[in-house]
């Protein structure tokens, strides 16, 4: 039967949400709902200044303080150096808690599991740490300049940037941008900005880890990725997978921001060391301060255009701000660089993409990384072009949009791309009068 | 001198008060708040820490009918009086025409942000049965949701009023 | 967090004995807003907490030469308050209504509100150019002075010690308001700028008295004196308003914050004031 007789039940239907009824009835269940008997409630002690070295760490006082059932610092934690993305070849960088260096205000340095959140936080601020301070660097683009300040100095000498296959940045080659520009009628730059943001989901990071009596870890969290933060948290504690459970559930809104492991291993580890449960819930001020943001991105675009709208060159050198450790970020660069020449068909393509440590809160995963930060610079681009060539936004766009069997930058052969019809879709729903000539494009058909 | 020497001070409190229609006892400190009271000792999941600051609106409980910060308001305060959370509005067998309606308008998505969503909307009906948008707009702006981009509950309570229902 | 007492006196006069006696160690609570959030943000450790919810201090007179707001009066009576359209009244229905979400209004207190820090601290800048008073009670005596003495910035005040806010006082003089709130978001979050303009016109439409008052714009809310005397025996043409907002702005001292910077205050001051006179000129 055609696709077009049949008749669905899912498909095309309005479908109610599953939990939509717990939602209005205040009966879904979220991690900061669950409690167990016994249960410790965690503080962290973290770092006060953007660069450091860590000459004394003593949690001796935190550990007599009546009420406390555990503390953790590096010593406790087996595979202390990780990295979330050495499943992809990226190498670990990040100490789950600090040992050798601080690199960021509100690294983690040693946590404790208490009966009370206030004697956690008590025995928390009781940690002493003796530091030596080191020069700090919060600008990416002064991090990338020759003799910046190392932004890590802990296990070997990294330079200030991400190596992709041996070289400074992600890169790409595709025809040849050098020549290409030295024939276009202008030559049209920008020069774009992005801030970090917050994700800013109204449940915080929440999780409790539970020792069972069989051996095993729960870990009830507001992680996006269960297998993914199970696969973490067993690596850094040292479990093996069968012992490890993970239960996950509704998260109150993630955006990306609740899959990098920021409770987990921690609740983890106490739970371990104390054998009681243990729950950590950060505090607004924690999620805003101390988990992961997207990072600021700085674009830089150089475009060689001809008088008739088709961009026959662009290079654009992409400055990603991935704070003091990888985290994603090494990922987030290569989806930028791949995206950052925008849906536009452009012969030579030159890009450059940086990967850049600054002494900051790490930076990773949010809604659309690494291509939203794009995006905006490419419509941004398109509209300065415009302007300068005096053609019509949408007959720019409709001029440079890719077509079935064009090539991108990385050199895929497109078979179904659709901005034209998008954008004819666009038009008609905003009341935008097109030309007979714009309404009449097919991406199906090779440009004229 | 010690001022807990004089007969008005305490530094334990019990507080009675009316939770959804039954008569509660709790026994509180000076400043624990209403939210940590319903939490903690009155197993209340639906109002919830998302700030702890008065400006998130996920804490949002009725206190004689009027929505309140429940993380900003002593409990020691509500005494002798009137709290409503949305278990109190109705449940699965038998939703609130506000329930039923955030349901079908796909009012909520993660839903952390929905039964203070809803005890809000629940207050400007009671006091306001015909609203116009911008009156809605107006009452639930001191509650944020960071999933759903407000249209649909906007909708869903327009739909409310709309039908006369409360 | 050290077990806290709870002290609850029945009257002003028992208040202000209490407060004699805790010797500076009680916190003064009244609607709670800012009190619980400093508390629970680990700022605020009080030892001991005076709570005045039951003292008889909430309440609105209104006479023919002032309304007088006892200290714990909730905000949303503030809000609530009408008629007439072009009293001080409804000056400060239109200042009180857009503080927060209704939720804050209905626990948030006038007295409360004096002591409140920036960025916070809307109504205060209404209240300044209606010109208020703060009546203030210890164990010497009662006194009043006005609001403009009153704050010291920074959410300072001129309280002395063992004293008690008991009411703010507005008087009831001719004239009409207007009121500009300048924010990123509305219900919740502070304002960047707020301007309120009094003005009192005399039968050729000259000002005869013009109070204007700037707030976000400074440690606190401040007089634009040189406006207000620039504006006096002028019609209140576009000119005057636009030169009046300059004024207006050359007196700020703004900061640099989260929220905006000093140059973007500065700007919007003069704006905002602009605004606040014309919404000032009646029906």
């Amino acid at each position: 039967m055609a696709l077009s007789e049949r008749t669905f039940a899912v498909v095309g239907k309005s479908v109610q949400k599953i939990d939509g009824l717990g939602h209005v009835t205040g009966r879904t269940v979220y991690v900061d709902n669950l409690t167990f008997p016994g249960m410790l409630f965690t503080a962290m002690h973290r770092s006060p200044l953007p660069h450091a070295k860590i000459l004394h760490l003593d949690t001796s006082r935190a550990e007599r303080l009546p009420g406390v059932g555990a503390v953790v610092s590096y010593r406790d934690v087996p595979n202390n150096l990780h990295g979330l993305l050495t499943g992809l070849g990226v190498q670990a960088d990040e100490p789950l808690l600090a040992e050798h260096e601080v690199c960021w205000v509100g690294q983690p340095i040693a946590a404790v599991a208490a009966a009370d959140e206030d004697t956690a936080r008590e025995a928390a601020s009781l940690i002493r740490v003796e530091y030596e301070e080191l020069p700090a660097v919060f600008d990416p683009l002064e991090s990338l300049k020759e003799g910046a300040p190392p932004v890590r100095t802990a296990y070997g000498v990294y330079p200030n940037y991400y190596l992709y296959a041996g070289q400074p940045c992600r890169r790409i080659r595709y025809g040849d941008f050098e020549a290409a520009i030295q024939k276009a009628d202008h030559v049209i730059t920008g020069t774009y900005r992005t801030g970090p943001i917050e994700h800013a989901p109204l449940e915080t990071q929440v999780s409790v880890a539970v020792p069972e009596s069989n051996g095993r870890l729960t870990v009830y969290s507001t992680t996006q990725a269960l297998y993914f933060t199970m696969g973490l948290l067993a690596s850094l504690v040292g479990l093996p997978l069968s012992r490890v459970r993970f239960v996950g559930g509704t998260v109150g809104g993630g955006f990306g921001g609740k899959v990098d492991g920021a409770t987990e291993p921690i609740t983890g580890l106490l739970a371990l060391k104390s054998g009681r449960p243990v729950k950590w819930r950060f505090t607004r001020e924690e999620e805003c301060l101390y988990s992961s943001v997207r990072g600021a991105c700085h674009l830089e675009y150089t475009d060689g255009v001809m008088n008739d709208g088709r961009i026959i060159a662009r290079k654009v050198r992409s400055i990603q701000d991935s704070g003091a450790y990888n985290r994603t970020s090494p990922y987030g660069v290569n989806k930028n660089a791949n995206h950052v020449a925008g849906p536009y068909r452009i012969p030579n393509v030159w890009v450059d993409g940086y990967c850049v440590y600054t002494n900051k809160q790490p930076t990773s995963a949010m809604r659309g990384f690494g291509v939203f930060e794009a995006t905006f610079a490419i419509e941004v681009q398109m509209d300065r072009i415009a302007r300068q060539l005096g053609i019509d936004p949408w007959e720019i766009r409709f001029r440079n949009a890719y077509r079935k069997g064009d090539q991108t930058p990385t050199r895929e052969i497109l078979d179904s791309v659709a901005l034209i019809e998008t954008m004819q879709a666009a038009a008609q729903a905003a009341g935008i009068e097109l030309t007979a000539t714009q309404r009449a494009l097919s991406s199906k058909e090779p440009r004229a | 001198m010690s001022v807990a020497t004089t007969p008005a001070a305490q530094t334990e409190l019990v507080v009675s008060f009316t939770l959804n229609g039954r008569p509660v006892q709790v026994r509180t400190r000076a400043l624990d708040s209403v939210l940590a009271v319903l939490r903690e000792q009155l197993q209340i999941g639906s109002v919830r820490v998302g700030c702890n600051e008065g400006d998130c609106g996920v804490c949002t409980v009725l206190l004689d009918g009027e929505p309140h910060r429940g993380c900003l308001l002593p409990a020691f305060v509500a005494e002798g009086r009137e709290i409503t959370t949305v278990e109190g509005l109705g449940d699965v067998n038998q939703l609130h025409p506000l329930q039923r309606a955030f349901h079908e308008h796909f009012a909520s998505q993660c839903g952390f942000c929905t039964p203070g969503m809803i005890l809000t909307a629940k207050s400007l009906l009671d006091r306001s049965p015909a609203p116009s948008r911008e009156e809605i707009v107006a009452a639930i702006s001191g509650n944020l949701c960071r999933c759903t981009g407000y249209r649909s509950i906007i909708r869903a309570i327009e739909s409310v009023a709309q039908q006369g229902g409360r | 967090m050290a077990n806290i007492e709870l002290l609850r006196p029945r009257s002003v006069d028992e208040a202000v004995d209490l407060l004699e006696r805790s010797v500076g160690a009680a916190t003064v609570l009244a609607g709670g807003v800012d009190v619980m959030a400093g508390y629970y943000a680990g700022l605020l450790r009080p030892r001991a907490v005076l709570y005045l919810g039951e003292a008889g201090l909430s309440g609105v007179q209104t006479t023919a030469q002032a309304i007088t707001l006892g200290a714990t009066t909730p905000l949303l009576r503030l809000a609530e308050l009408g008629q007439p359209s072009n009293g001080a009244g409804a000056a400060l229905a239109a200042a009180a209504s857009r503080v927060g979400t209704r939720a804050i209004q209905i626990q948030a207190t006038i007295g409360g509100h004096l002591f409140t820090r920036p960025p916070y601290g809307d109504l205060q800048t209404m209240l300044l150019a209606l010109d208020a008073r703060v009546r203030l009670r210890g164990a010497a005596g009662e006194r009043e002075v006005s609001l403009d003495t009153f704050l010291r910035g920074n959410g300072e005040t001129t309280l002395g010690p063992g004293e008690l806010v008991t009411a703010v006082v507005v008087p009831n003089a001719p004239g009409h308001a207007g009121y500009e709130r300048i924010a990123l978001t509305r219900g919740i979050g502070p304002a960047l700028l707020t301007a309120a303009a009094w003005v009192d016109r005399d039968a050729d439409g000259r000002c005869r008295v013009a109070r204007i008052a700037v707030g976000g714009a400074g440690p606190r809310p401040y007089r634009a004196t040189r406006a207000e005397q620039a504006l006096v025996g002028r019609a209140l043409d576009d000119v005057a308003l636009r030169e009046a907002g300059a004024l207006a702005a050359e007196q700020a001292s703004p900061s640099d914050d989260t929220f905006a910077s000093a140059w973007y205050r500065r700007k919007v001051a003069a704006v905002a004031v602009e605004r606040a006179l014309r919404a000032a000129q009646g029906a």
